[in-house]
């Protein structure tokens, strides 16, 4: 068969016809940079606008800096949900590229909703926009090729109602910013963390799951596996967010935090309005305020919360892990995934039946006994 | 209020540091998870922030970052 590939819009991407699809060439589909490029440029590749706007879709995708394979990462989660559940990961990539341009539209709606868009929002927007689409052409074109229709239609219709949920935590987090922090409790943050990061990522592992030909049990798992792994990640974003910001503070940005959440729940009156006092003075820029207000979230024990929460999250994302019996290496790169996100939380690293919240490492360094820390945490886990 | 979060408060506030065990009406990795933190606690210093901040994830999550278009590069 003659050579099918064709000039890209752009240099440095390959595009391919159909007909390597056709010729079964399916180790090509683990590209799902690949396969997003030919998809774009088969539907905009001919009217002029068309192309400008495909060349600035592909430009937002080829700036996106491509994860090192060695390391598990939220981008692998469908790639390796199939291969931990017995299917070949190439069956997924059709879903890995669906999930590759929600999460990147997700950033792209993020900055502009926090009004750090890089650009201008409306055509950021419009681009974010666009990636939905092709996000589900991915889905509806891409694998209807690989996997039979109805398979297709029910990981087209999850998506979609994981990203009306998504949306619907999302508004419930913009409402909160608008009508104060007081307005929520750590409860309702959950549920918000829930709907705006745990259905995207419980969809992801589900469907990699699904295109392995999972059953129900299995598939429960990995949903819920997802789902507490972004919550989780939803914990450590609002820790660097408080603690570690990269620019502006999510205290001097007015965002409603779990650690906020949390002080406002449990401080005494007086100590509640002097912390809502701080926290408006830290909007209005007021940095001596932000320190104040971060010092008095530490105070009341807004860290030693989080923790716990994370630890309940991690446990409950390995009890999931544990239930789908997944033994494989997949298994293994899934609790790694897991233990990335807040390292404190796992067993120096390594993944344990029953985590305890502190490693014997750091147990040690604390000047404590491993023993007594974390009795259950009796060795590997899978 | 939050169960949770105030046996967190408690622990944390030296309000409850004595307390053994913790509220029933707790999930059980909840209660596990408390039962870390009471042991981290007795142990200075209490900056769990340096604890937190080992090894933190290095991405935002929802997206790998972007790297600068080459004229901004």
């Amino acid at each position: 068969m003659e050579s099918a590939a064709v000039t890209s819009p752009r240099p440095g991407l390959t595009l391919l016809h159909d007909t390597d699809i056709a010729a079964g060439h399916h180790h090509r589909w683990t590209d799902t940079g690949g396969v997003v490029s030919l998809l774009v440029q088969d539907v905009l590749g001919e009217s002029r606008f068309g192309m400008a706007y495909c060349h600035r879709l592909l430009e937002v995708l080829d700036r996106q800096v491509k994860p090192n394979s060695v390391v598990p990462t939220v981008s692998s989660l469908p790639i390796l949900a199939c291969e931990a559940s017995g299917g070949d990961p190439c069956r997924a990539a059709p879903v890995a590229a669906a999930w590759r341009l929600v999460r990147l539209a997700a950033k792209l709606f993020d900055d502009v909703e926090d009004g750090e868009p890089n650009g201008q929002p409306a055509e950021a927007i419009n681009l974010a926009t666009g990636l939905l689409f092709v996000a589900r052409l991915a889905l509806n074109e891409l694998a209807a090729r690989e996997i039979d229709l109805d398979l297709v239609r029910c990981l087209d219709r999850a998506l979609n109602r994981a990203m009306l949920r998504a949306c619907a935590g999302q508004h419930g987090d913009l409402v909160a910013s608008q009508v104060g922090m007081a307005s929520i409790d750590p409860e309702a943050w959950l549920e918000i963390a829930l709907a705006k990061s745990g259905e995207l990522l419980a969809w992801a592992a589900w469907a990699g799951a699904l295109v392995a030909g999972a059953d129900e049990h299995i598939l429960a798992c990995y949903r819920k596996y997802g789902s507490h792994l972004g919550v989780l990640l939803q914990v450590a974003d609002d820790f660097n967010g408080v603690w570690h910001p990269e620019g502006t503070s999510d205290l001097a940005a007015g965002r409603p935090t779990l650690p906020v959440c949390y002080g406002l729940s449990v401080a005494e009156a007086r100590e509640r309005d002097f912390l809502q006092a701080l926290l408006e003075q830290a909007v209005e820029g007021d940095d001596a305020a932000e320190a104040q207000a971060r010092q008095l979230l530490v105070d009341l024990g807004a860290q030693a919360y989080l923790l716990v929460v994370g630890q309940v999250q991690r446990r409950q994302a390995l009890e999931a892990l544990r239930s789908a019996g997944c033994a494989s290496p997949a298994g293994q790169q899934l609790v790694a995934l897991l233990d990335r996100v807040l390292p404190a939380l796992s067993a120096d690293g390594t993944s344990v039946a029953a985590g305890p919240v502190l490693s014997a490492q750091e147990v040690s360094r604390w000047g404590g006994n491993s023993e007594r820390c974390c009795p259950q945490a009796t060795g590997g886990m899978l | 209020m939050n169960v949770l979060a105030r046996a967190v408060h408690g622990l944390v506030t030296g309000e409850d540091m004595d307390c053994v065990g913790a509220p029933s009406n707790l999930s059980h990795l909840e209660q596990e998870a408390l039962a870390g933190l009471r042991f981290l606690l007795r142990r200075p210093p209490r900056d769990l922030a340096v604890l937190l901040a080992q090894g933190q994830w290095p991405e935002p999550w929802w997206s790998p970052p972007l790297s600068l278009p080459p004229d901004q590069g």
